[in-house]
Order: structure tokens, then C-alpha cells, then sequence
């Protein structure tokens, strides 16, 4: 095993203030939204929270921007431009999701500095980042002073279309938060993606123990692929005689 | 000698005697039109009644004249002359308002103008007040109250019934808590206006600033108060502070005194529901009935006669169809939040008793969403209002139709509680199930 640093600081910190944002912002959006029904804070005060934390979300979205935009490391989003290679390893990193991880398969993306992310964590990372994100900040914004916004909103369709968005996207993010999480403990120990998110080093099969696992995958793979020659192929006439 | 002599003596004696004649002449012109002006002058603030008016009141300040209108009703004719003395139209006499009466012809029977009924004449009269009173006709032709006249309502009043005929009291003597002249109709809107914070603030603390009828619903252009955001523009034009004071506290404050009219929290003991107005979004005005009258035949009936509500699909059916005739209107639904009544909107509490608990409105089945009515202007410009089912604030499929109006956790789309739910359930189950499978697969490897 050995360690890479594969979380730079600024993304550590962006990541940490952003889960707690997110995380606090789906449980006082739920009071809000549940009023009545949750009655943990008041609605006045949860709005109020809700708004500031809201407006820490955004600054902390232009952290993550700027590192990206005036670092290199915008690369981890594409580190190759080849479509049919991003396609052949999307099916490939499904694959090992839906079936190769039941049976010990290894995982088939390898991470390094530049290729952080698997080809599914890319796509989604991006859709959340530039889509998801913006469409919630905005959405929250119009619904924050619907009145200063009331040209915008009422060309989206009114207030109830706007915060029907809002609520969309919160529900995606319910959603997400489990998967995100209960992803973040496949490493090779279940908190080691984890601990690597606060210290930025990910700990990785170093390629030594790489190349043995990957010969005795293919010793493996050789001693089935005989196997089944063995029961396949017919007996030669020598056998025979 | 005379003073003329003794003037010639002493001033005129070298002028030509046809001068001296002229001079005479313009002096005696001039006297009597100093004479006429002060006596006319002099009658304004006398309750006294030119020598003509007595000629009138000769014969009408008999109790028993009368005459006998077409529908056979008799109509006194009688007029009390010391009342007309002293009203502000003591001055300008009979004729000035029944110049249509020819003193050589008037006679008790012939040429006598009939007409069919006491509601005709007092309209048909209306029309000379409008002679002097240019401004105030003006205002009053676009009231309720002249709508309601025009559309045949026999309570609705014309100038007379306010200020009576020959009765005309200064504008001071309205400006009372006696009521009158709007008690006449609206006894109990009245009443209830005493006993409400404005009502005790002029009454008991003698604030002579709180407002009686005329200060918010104006003297002659009276309307609806509901219609549009005139009610509101007048709170608001004596409690300057208000909106700077809500801010200080209310989130989106702007937003809740555009949706939710004052009395809805300033009167805490009233009933609320939420009335979604018929509005025009392009010229910002509320849709009168006949815009839209062959859609209204699908509606299940006025407020007071309807037993089932709109439903969420007949609204959206509506507001689609109304906007697919090819209106030059773009019909939406504006959603307001009101109190039921004319009466309770009079209910104002002093301001420490007022609604500030947001959870009011904005929490599970909170009250004011359990009654919601729909709404547009009838031609006589009132408000008529049809019931709605209270679902149509939480459907999904009043997202285009009520897409104006939401309050948060009162009027959630349901369809998204169940989103919500199924995103918990499924992003919980994913992990557990492939976890599941994870170990169990393993194990049988």
C-alpha cells in the first residue's frame, strides 16, 4: 500500500463545509417544509438559518469554482477526451458495481492525482456541480426575496414552480446523501475514502502488489480458461488409440 | 339743496352739462351694484331665504302637498323651509336645482313632470348635482355604488340618499361617528367598526387622526374594498412604517402584504381563507365576468348557491381554456389571503393582538387554507366568488393554473410528499440491499 495525495486542501475544505451545509440545509428545509408536522425549531428562526446557510453554500460553491478554473486539476474532470474509451469504462465501472464487487472483483479504476475520479463519478460529479447546484442556489435565491425577484419568478411560472424546483432538487439530494455516503465506504476498508477526505492522502495498492494481484487474477483467469478448453475440447485421436 | 346741487356747487361747476348728466348716470350704476353685491354676500352665512324661495315655499311648506308618482306611490312635496335655511345650499335657491320648472306654468295640475317611481326621480334629479360638482361626479361614476345604480340595484345610492335633498349638510358633518350616512345600509360593518380598534380610538382616546368610513374607503369613489390594492394603499397611507416594520421581522415581507391583506392577521378573531382572484398578469388587473362569460357556464355556480367546489382539474381547465379563447388578457389565478367577511375585515385589533406567529398560516392544515374560494369582478363591478375545493392549493396540477400563490408547509404539493418518501426509502435500500448482497455472495463463494 502506499499513499497519494489526492485531495488537495482547498477541495478538503470545501467538501467538509459543503456536506455540513448541504446535510443542514436538507434538515431545516424538511422544517420548513413540515412545519407542523416537525416542530423542532421555530419556522422564523429555521428560515433564517436556512437562509444563511444557504448564502455559506454559495460562497463556499466559488471555492470549488476558482480551485477548478485557475488550477489544473480541472483535468480530474476529463482526463482523456475519448468518448468510446468514457463509454467502454462507464459500462465497465457499472459492471463492477452491479456484480464484480459481489464477487471480489477488483475495482477498475486505479486513482492517481490527475484520474481522481471513476468514469461514473465524473458524469455525476459534473451534473450535481454545474446543474444541480446552480439550479438550487438560484432557485433558493428568487425564493429567499421573492419580491425583489418577482419579474424572474413570475416568468418561471410563480413562486409555486419555483419552490416545486427547490423541492425537487432537495429530494435528489435525500436521495444522493445515502448512495454518496454508503459509496465513500467501498474503499479498501470501509472509512478509508473517508479518513483520505480529511487528510488528503488516499491509500492506494502500490504496483507491486498491483501487478501480483493483477498475475494472479491472470494465473486464475489461465487455469479457468484451460478448465474449460479441457471440458470443451475433443479428445485427440492419439487418446484415443 | 340737495346733495347733487351742493356736488355741482362745490366740484362740477365748470363741466358741460351733457358730461355732468353721464356722470350722474355711472354714479347711480354704481351704487346699486355695490347695493346688489352686499346683499348677495350677506345672504352665505344667513340662514334667511331670498324673497323667490318664499314665493316656493308658500305653497310647498304644506306637510299634505304631494303627488302621485306611476307606480302610485305618493311623493311629499313638502319642503322644510328652516332646514333648507340652514343647509350649505341656502344660497343659491330653488330654482338653481328645479330650473326645469316654469313659474308662469307651474300650476298643481298641468305641467307637472311625472315620473315612475321615487328611485327614477331621485336618479333622474342626481344628474344636476353633477352640474356643479363636476369632480365628485366624476369620482362617484366609477364606485361600486353608481355600478350598482346602473345595474338596477334599488339600495345603491345616488347623490340624495348620502347627503339628502334639500338637507345638504358641510363636508364636516360627515367626517362623525354617528355612522351616517353609510350606517343607513351598513349598520353592522358599523357596529363592528366601534367596537374596533379604530372605532375606541376615536371614540374613547379622542384621536381625531383614526380613521370613520370615508378615510379608507373614500367618500364618492367607493369601491370594493377587496377588488384591488386600494384598501391596502390606505392602510398604509396613514401607518407609513408598516412596511419598514414588518421587514424589520418578516421574511419576504413584500411578498406577505402583496398576499395577505391587512385584516388578515390586524383582525386575529376573524375566519381566513384564500380567495384566488381571476387577474389579468399583462395589464395587472383583476378579469371581469363578461371577458370570460361563456367559460363561466362550466362552473358549478356562485359561492352562495354551489354545494361541490371547484376541483384542481376544473380550475386548470378554466384558466386553460380562458387563455385558449384567445383573450388578449393572460389569465392566472392571483391568490390572496383575506378574511371571509366584509364584517370581520372591519374587526381590526390593536397592534400587540395582531397574528405573528408565522406557524398561523404556515404549518400543516392551517386554517386559513381550509376555504378557498375563486373569484371575478361582475360587470356592476362587485366581486362574485365561487367555491373551490381546498385540494386545489396542494395539487400538482394547479402548478401552472394556482402557480402564484404557495405558503410554505400550508400548501404543499402532495405529489412531492410522496417523491420524498420514496427517495428516502430508496436511497436507504440501496445501500442495504447491495450490502446484503455483498456479504451474502461472498459467503457463498
Amino acid at each position: 500500500m502506499k499513499k497519494i495525495y489526492i485531495h488537495p486542501l482547498p477541495i478538503r475544505i470545501w467538501h467538509w463545509i459543503n456536506a455540513s451545509s448541504v446535510i443542514a440545509l436538507i434538515l431545516t428545509g424538511l422544517q420548513i417544509r413540515y412545519v407542523g408536522l416537525v416542530n423542532v425549531m421555530s419556522l422564523q428562526l429555521t428560515v433564517t438559518v436556512h437562509n444563511w446557510i444557504g448564502f455559506l453554500l454559495i460562497g463556499n460553491f466559488f471555492i470549488w469554482l476558482s480551485f477548478y478554473l485557475f488550477s489544473d486539476k480541472i483535468r480530474i474532470y476529463h482526463p482523456e477526451l475519448n468518448p468510446k474509451k468514457y463509454y467502454r469504462d462507464s459500462i465497465r465501472q457499472a459492471r463492477y458495481y452491479g456484480w464484480g464487487i459481489f464477487r471480489g472483483a477488483p475495482n477498475p479504476h486505479h486513482m492517481t492525482p490527475y484520474n481522481k475520479f471513476n468514469p461514473l463519478q465524473r458524469v455525476s460529479y459534473q451534473i450535481i456541480m454545474l446543474l444541480v447546484i446552480p439550479l438550487q442556489i438560484i432557485t433558493g435565491i428568487l425564493l429567499w426575496d421573492v419580491e425583489r425577484f418577482s419579474g424572474i419568478v413570475t416568468l418561471l411560472g410563480g413562486v409555486r414552480v419555483v419552490d416545486t424546483v427547490h423541492v425537487l432538487i432537495l429530494i435528489f439530494f435525500a436521495f444522493f446523501l445515502f448512495i454518496h455516503v454508503y459509496l465513500a465506504t467501498l474503499g479498501h476498508t470501509a472509512t478509508a475514502h473517508i479518513k483520505a477526505m480529511f487528510t488528503g492522502y488516499e491509500e492506494i495498492e502500490d504496483e507491486k502488489s498491483m501487478d501480483a494481484n493483477k498475475d494472479k487474477r491472470h494465473d486464475e483467469d489461465k487455469d479457468k480458461q484451460q478448465i474449460r478448453m479441457h471440458i470443451t475440447r475433443p479428445p485427440s485421436p492419439l487418446q484415443i488409440h | 339743496m340737495t346733495i347733487s346741487n351742493r356736488k355741482d356747487k362745490m366740484t362740477m361747476g365748470r363741466l358741460p352739462t351733457d358730461l355732468r348728466k353721464l356722470a350722474g348716470v355711472m354714479f347711480l350704476v354704481l351704487c346699486s351694484f355695490s347695493w346688489l353685491t352686499s346683499t348677495a354676500l350677506a345672504s352665505i352665512p344667513d340662514d334667511s331665504l331670498s324673497a323667490e324661495d318664499g314665493k316656493c315655499l308658500k305653497c310647498h311648506s304644506f306637510e299634505r302637498l304631494s303627488t302621485t308618482l306611476g307606480d302610485g306611490e305618493k311623493l311629499s312635496l313638502h319642503v322644510p323651509g328652516e332646514v333648507f335655511a340652514k343647509s350649505v345650499h341656502n344660497w343659491i335657491g330653488c330654482a338653481s336645482c328645479h330650473r326645469d320648472i316654469n313659474l308662469n306654468t307651474h300650476s298643481l295640475s298641468k305641467n307637472k313632470k311625472t315620473y315612475a317611481n321615487k328611485r327614477e326621480r331621485s336618479i333622474a334629479l342626481a344628474k344636476i348635482c353633477y352640474e356643479c360638482h363636476e369632480d365628485k361626479s366624476h369620482q362617484y361614476e366609477g364606485s361600486i355604488h353608481a355600478s350598482l345604480v346602473e345595474s338596477g340595484n334599488f339600495a345603491a345610492p345616488v347623490c340624495t340618499d348620502c347627503h339628502g335633498s334639500h338637507t345638504v349638510k358641510p363636508k364636516a358633518a360627515y367626517e362623525t361617528l354617528t355612522g351616517g350616512p353609510c350606517k343607513n345600509c351598513h349598520a353592522n360593518i358599523f357596529d363592528v367598526y366601534l367596537k374596533s380598534m379604530h372605532g375606541q380610538a376615536r371614540s374613547k382616546l379622542g384621536h381625531i387622526e383614526a380613521p370613520v368610513c370615508s378615510d379608507c374607503h373614500r367618500a364618492h369613489d367607493v369601491n370594493a374594498a377587496s377588488v384591488e390594492d386600494r384598501l391596502k394603499e390606505a392602510c398604509l397611507g396613514c401607518h407609513e412604517g408598516a412596511k419598514g416594520a414588518h421587514k424589520k421581522w418578516l421574511p419576504n415581507a413584500g411578498l406577505h402584504l402583496q398576499a395577505v391583506s391587512c385584516a388578515a392577521c390586524h383582525a386575529p378573531a376573524a375566519r381566513r381563507r384564500v380567495d384566488l382572484m381571476l387577474f389579468d398578469s399583462v395589464a395587472q388587473r383583476p378579469i371581469s365576468e363578461n371577458e370570460v362569460s361563456p367559460r363561466l357556464g362550466n362552473l358549478p355556480g356562485p359561492r352562495e348557491s354551489s354545494k361541490d367546489g371547484l376541483d384542481a382539474k376544473e380550475l386548470w381547465n378554466l384558466v386553460r381554456g380562458i387563455n385558449r379563447d384567445g383573450t388578449a388578457a393572460e389569465v392566472t389565478l392571483r391568490g390572496r389571503m383575506e378574511v371571509v367577511t366584509g364584517e370581520q375585515a372591519h374587526q381590526l385589533a390593536w397592534k400587540e393582538k395582531a397574528l405573528r406567529n408565522c406557524e398561523s398560516c404556515h404549518s400543516d392544515g392551517a386554517e386559513p387554507f381550509q376555504n378557498v374560494t375563486v373569484s371575478l369582478i361582475r360587470a356592476d363591478g362587485k366581486r362574485v366568488s365561487y367555491d373551490a375545493e381546498k385540494e386545489v392549493l396542494s395539487s400538482a396540477l394547479s402548478m401552472n393554473s394556482v402557480g402564484g400563490f404557495y405558503a410554505l408547509g400550508g400548501t404543499r404539493v402532495k405529489l412531492l410528499d410522496i417523491l420524498l418518501l420514496l427517495a428516502v426509502a430508496g436511497g436507504a435500500s440501496v445501500p442495504i440491499v447491495h450490502l446484503a448482497m455483498r456479504k451474502l455472495l461472498r459467503k457463498g463463494k
